[in-house]
Formats: C-alpha cells, sequence, structure tokens
C-alpha cells in the first residue's frame, strides 16, 4: 500500500450521496484525497462526476459526510474557495472581458491570486493583456482560464473536464501547464475527464465512477499489484474465457484479458504478462455495474 | 477596496458604456439640437425662471430615461451571467452569493442610473442656459444669479437622487419577481410574472369582490411615479422657480413638503408589503444561486 491513507486529507467524504428528484446521482461512495495527488476522476458521461464535483466545490446539496480542506463545502464555501480553486467547464470565461480587466478582478476578488504571476503564465501562451476573450480561440481562452487559476496559491485544485472539445495540442499545453506551473509535490489536484489516455501518465491516483457508485480508489502504483494483464494465443482463449476475467480486448494485435487479482496458475501460464493500461480497466469497470464497489 | 467593491467594480466594466451612452447621447442631442431647433414658450416668463423649468424638465426626462433603462435591463440580470456561461467562473470566485447578487442589483439598478442623473445635472445648467439664449437672447444670462442658481440645481439633484432610491424601493417587488420568474423561464419570465399578478386580481375579484392585488399594484406603480418624478405630484409653487431671494426659501419649502411627503408614504403597510415581497424575491435569486443558476 502507498501512503495514502497516512496523510491529512484535503478531500475526505464518507457515505456520500448526492440525488437529483428521484435519480440518484452518487450513490454511498466514500474515499479520501491526501496532499501531493494529482486523482483522475473517470466515468463515462453521466456516471456522476459533475455531480460529485459540484458537491465539492458547495454547489449541490449531499446526503452523507463531505469535509473539503477541513470544511463543509456549502456552508463555509466562502472560506473554502479561498484554498480550493477550480475550473469547472470549458470556456466559461466572460466573453465581454478584456485579459487584463479578469486578471484585476481576480486579483480583487481572490486574495490569494497573484497577479504578477497570471501574467508570467500568460507569457507562455500566445494571449494578450489587451485581449477580449470574445476574440480568443477556445484553446487560447482554456489557457487563459488556467493562467488565473494556476495564479491562485491554493491547496487543491479541481478541474471539471477542463479540455473537452480540444484539439491535441491545445489539450497537451494545458496539462503540461498544469504539472510543471501548479504541481508542487504538496497541492492536490482532482481532474474529472473521460479522456482516460490523455491524463494515464499525469496522475498518482484514480477514482472510477460508474452509475452513481465509486468502482475503483486506487494508486496507479498498485494497479499493476492488483489488476493482472495476460496476452494469450487464440488457442488459448477459451481456457482463459472459464476463468471469468474482467475484460476480454486485444492489444497491439494479441489477444488479451484482465484478471481483478491474479488468474489461477494453469491460467497464468497460457499466457505472458502485460502491464494493464488505465484505458482497458476503465473499460472493464464501468462495463460491469454489477461489480461490488466494496471489492474495489 | 473590499471584495463587494470589487464586485460593483466588475458590474461597471461590464455595463457603464450603454449607462454612459444613455446619459450622453440625450445630451449631446439637446446640446446639438436647441441653436438649430425651435424653441416656443406660450408664457412670457424671465430668464431665472425659464433657466430653472428647463433645467427641472431636463432632470426629470433623463431620469425617466433611466428608469426605463433599469426595467429593461432588470429581468436580463438574473439569467445574464447563465447566458454567456461565464457564472461558473464567477462561482469559482470566494464571493458569497447574497453578497454577488447585492452587488449586481445596486450597481445596475441604483448606482448605473444615478450616473445618468449626475451626468445630466452637469449638462442640464448648458442646455437650460441654450434656451434661454435661443429665447430671451444672451444678455438675458445676466439676470440669472449664479449662487441661487447652484442651491437651485443642488435641491433639485438631491431630491431626484432620493426620489430615484424611493422609486426603486416601490418598484423592488415587481423588479424582484420578474428577475425571480425570468431566471427560470427566461424571456418570459415577466409576462408571466403580469399574467399571473393579472390572474390573482380576477381570482381575488370573482371570490371575494376585492381587488387587493390589483389596487396594490397600481399604489406601488403610483407612488414610484411621484417619487422619481415630483412634479407629476403636483403643488410646486411658481414663483418658487424665479430663482430670486424670495424664490430660494419658498421652493425649498415645497421640497421640505414634498420629501417629508415621501418619506410618509413609505410608512405605510403598502410599502412595507413591497419591501417584504422584494426580499422574497431576492431570496429566491439566492437560493437558485447556490444551486449554481
Amino acid at each position: 500500500m502507498d501512503n495514502k491513507n497516512q496523510q491529512p486529507a484535503l478531500i475526505d467524504a464518507k457515505s456520500l450521496s448526492l440525488r437529483y428528484g428521484s435519480k440518484l446521482a452518487l450513490d454511498d461512495i466514500s474515499f479520501s484525497i491526501p496532499k501531493g495527488r494529482v486523482v483522475g476522476l473517470l466515468g463515462h458521461n453521466g456516471a456522476g462526476k459533475t455531480s460529485l464535483m459540484k458537491a465539492i466545490v458547495g454547489l449541490a446539496s449531499h446526503q452523507g459526510s463531505l469535509s473539503v480542506l477541513g470544511l463543509e463545502p456549502q456552508r463555509d464555501r466562502v472560506q473554502m474557495l479561498e484554498s480550493l480553486c477550480y475550473i469547472p467547464d470549458v470556456a466559461v470565461l466572460p466573453r465581454w472581458a478584456r485579459v487584463d480587466q479578469l486578471i484585476t478582478l481576480a486579483a480583487g476578488l481572490h486574495p490569494r491570486f497573484s497577479a504578477d504571476r497570471a501574467r508570467s503564465l500568460l507569457k507562455r501562451t500566445s494571449v494578450g493583456p489587451r485581449d477580449k476573450v470574445k476574440n480568443l480561440s477556445r484553446g487560447m481562452v482554456v489557457q487563459l482560464h488556467l493562467a488565473l487559476t494556476a495564479a491562485i496559491d491554493a491547496r487543491l485544485m479541481v478541474l471539471d473536464e477542463p479540455t473537452l472539445g480540444l484539439d491535441v495540442l491545445s489539450r497537451k499545453s494545458f496539462y503540461e501547464m498544469l504539472i510543471e506551473e501548479w504541481c508542487d509535490g504538496e497541492r492536490s489536484v482532482l481532474i474529472s475527464t473521460h479522456q482516460v489516455e490523455e491524463v494515464e501518465t499525469l496522475l498518482s491516483d484514480v477514482l472510477m465512477l460508474n452509475d452513481g457508485k465509486l468502482v475503483l480508489d486506487i494508486s496507479l502504483a498498485d494497479i499493476e499489484e492488483r489488476f493482472v494483464a495476460l496476452g494469450h494465443d487464440p488457442q488459448a482463449a477459451e481456457a482463459i474465457a472459464a476463468a471469468h476475467p474482467l475484460l476480454r480486448y486485444r492489444q497491439h494485435g494479441q489477444a488479451a484479458a484482465l484478471f481483478d487479482g491474479a488468474p489461477p496458475a494453469d491460467v497464468a501460464a497460457l499466457g505472458q504478462r502485460l502491464r494493464p493500461s488505465l484505458v482497458d480497466l476503465f473499460v472493464a469497470l464501468t462495463r460491469r455495474p454489477e461489480l461490488n464497489p466494496k471489492q474495489a | 477596496m473590499n471584495r463587494f467593491g470589487w464586485l460593483m467594480r466588475r458590474e461597471w466594466m461590464q455595463h457603464h458604456r450603454g449607462w454612459l451612452i444613455l446619459a450622453v447621447v440625450p445630451a449631446i442631442i439637446a446640446l446639438a439640437g436647441i441653436p438649430f431647433g425651435t424653441v416656443q414658450i406660450d408664457e412670457v416668463v424671465g430668464a431665472p425662471m425659464l433657466a430653472a423649468m428647463v433645467f427641472v424638465v431636463y432632470l426629470m426626462a433623463l431620469m425617466a430615461i433611466a428608469l426605463v433603462g433599469v426595467m429593461f435591463d432588470a429581468p436580463g440580470l438574473a439569467r445574464r451571467d447563465r447566458q454567456d456561461r461565464s457564472i461558473e467562473f464567477w462561482l469559482s470566485m470566494p464571493t458569497g452569493h447574497v453578497q454577488s447578487l447585492a452587488a449586481t442589483f445596486l450597481t445596475n439598478l441604483l448606482l448605473m442610473p444615478l450616473v445618468v442623473l449626475l451626468i445630466s445635472a452637469l449638462v442640464a445648467p448648458a442646455v437650460a442656459s441654450l434656451v434661454v439664449v435661443k429665447v430671451l437672447g444672451a444678455p438675458a444670462l445676466g439676470a440669472i444669479a449664479l449662487p441661487a442658481w447652484i442651491g437651485f440645481g443642488l435641491l433639485v439633484l438631491l431630491r431626484e437622487v432620493l426620489g430615484l432610491v424611493f422609486c426603486l424601493l416601490w418598484l423592488s417587488p415587481l423588479i424582484m419577481l420578474g428577475m425571480a420568474a425570468s431566471s427560470w423561464l427566461k424571456g418570459w419570465g415577466v409576462p408571466a410574472m403580469a399574467a399571473a399578478i393579472g390572474l390573482a386580481s380576477l381570482a381575488q375579484q370573482q371570490l371575494t369582490g376585492q381587488r387587493h392585488v390589483w389596487e396594490m399594484v397600481l399604489l406601488w406603480g403610483d407612488q414610484a411615479k411621484v417619487a422619481a418624478l415630483p412634479l407629476l405630484r403636483g403643488g410646486v409653487p411658481f414663483k418658487s422657480l424665479a430663482l430670486d431671494d424670495d424664490a430660494m426659501p419658498l421652493f425649498g419649502q415645497w421640497m421640505l413638503h414634498d420629501t417629508g411627503q415621501l418619506l410618509r408614504d413609505a410608512l405605510s403597510p403598502a410599502f412595507a408589503v413591497a419591501l417584504l415581497i422584494a426580499a422574497l424575491g431576492f431570496s429566491v435569486l439566492v437560493w437558485r444561486r447556490s444551486r449554481g443558476g
């Protein structure tokens, strides 16, 4: 096990549920995020990612216990937002504003915002201080938003699908700026996305939601210990299938199977062990809603 | 500057251009139009009285324009940030929902019209002087005593500022309910509110034979009207506009009486009900905002 559970949690959720009328968006989930982690919140559309984000930033009522930076998000929202910054969606900056106006306003409204830092981060981009948001491309708006958010000296950053709809270069430069300019080993980031393959290399931990249930809460370092992927010949397919893998798929042109835990020795002998990818795990776990989250 | 001040500054950054245009365009039209247009005065009056009348009429006309601006602007304010999706950005700032909404409403409903009023009060003497020159000739300007002119202008401006505050307070239930309705129903919010008031009045009349709802709304409208445009209440002594030594005390007396009436009107159950309903509408908007809306 990693040292995740020995550090004080920045986010601590216990039996957290969230309901919109009769629809259960989050179903009794529990997890904690300590400092210094980059956590991916993965799930299909409608899995409950945005509901969880809204609860964390104090914009949704919930049942159960949720503590963010030691505070109750809805009740202590203003105090919490002084140490938590978030990007709720792509391109939500006010279109009427100029870049320098946004910097001025953020400096006035946020006690931990550094205008100098925002200006220096923006120098890495093609966004100019006199540019109007409405004249910027979608990718530039996202860069600007990240520069404004990364200029906040917070302990926790929450990103909800921050790169949705952006081209690959914009997505890459977004994550580069995030990791290089904000993450310092003490701060934590929670990134919600379903572009699993793009964030895999950034993450230290993964939370996986499916139909409002937490089906996986694990550090990336532990994935290889717990999950076993076997590459095998077509002739071994029947024997492998009989061992009930989580997922059967193809990797580099070869048939493969993913097991939760070690497969029986005779089955393991039929193939070669591969590194299980996050994408395969995602497909396996979010295609199997009947998987008991307590097993995860 | 505290956070509330910064929230108001944000409103100013976003909306000042429209309000300045509202103040400046009539000024340009008046200043550029009077020298070339025709001014017809039926009664023969002296230069001071003419200047005073033009000053008052100009200021009240601009007050009326600013209030029309407020009425058009208000319903959209409730859903403005959701329309351009920037609500998500503003909600990520450490500001309370009450604070954010109060800054939006205070700036757009009161301070912006106040700016229009102040600019108009600066322009009005120039407009009045142009009319005097046009009707009575340039030498007539010499008949206007500057101290009396300044005193008169300040008194009228003070009354209009007070009038604007009370006018908005009388209209606040309709403004807040219209905003709350618009935050859900968008462009249909105000028509829906008007229909709801009409139906409630009709239902009350059918069931009890009374029309309290309708009469209350009419009363709010009437009170708002005389608060903003005191000339409509009547009773301004004509002589008090002469801007001479005798006139100023007379005008001051009328101002005192009119302001007293304004305050007495506010000490009424109708005003209390208006504030209560406005508070209810505001609470609904805060609740909506706390859910990200």
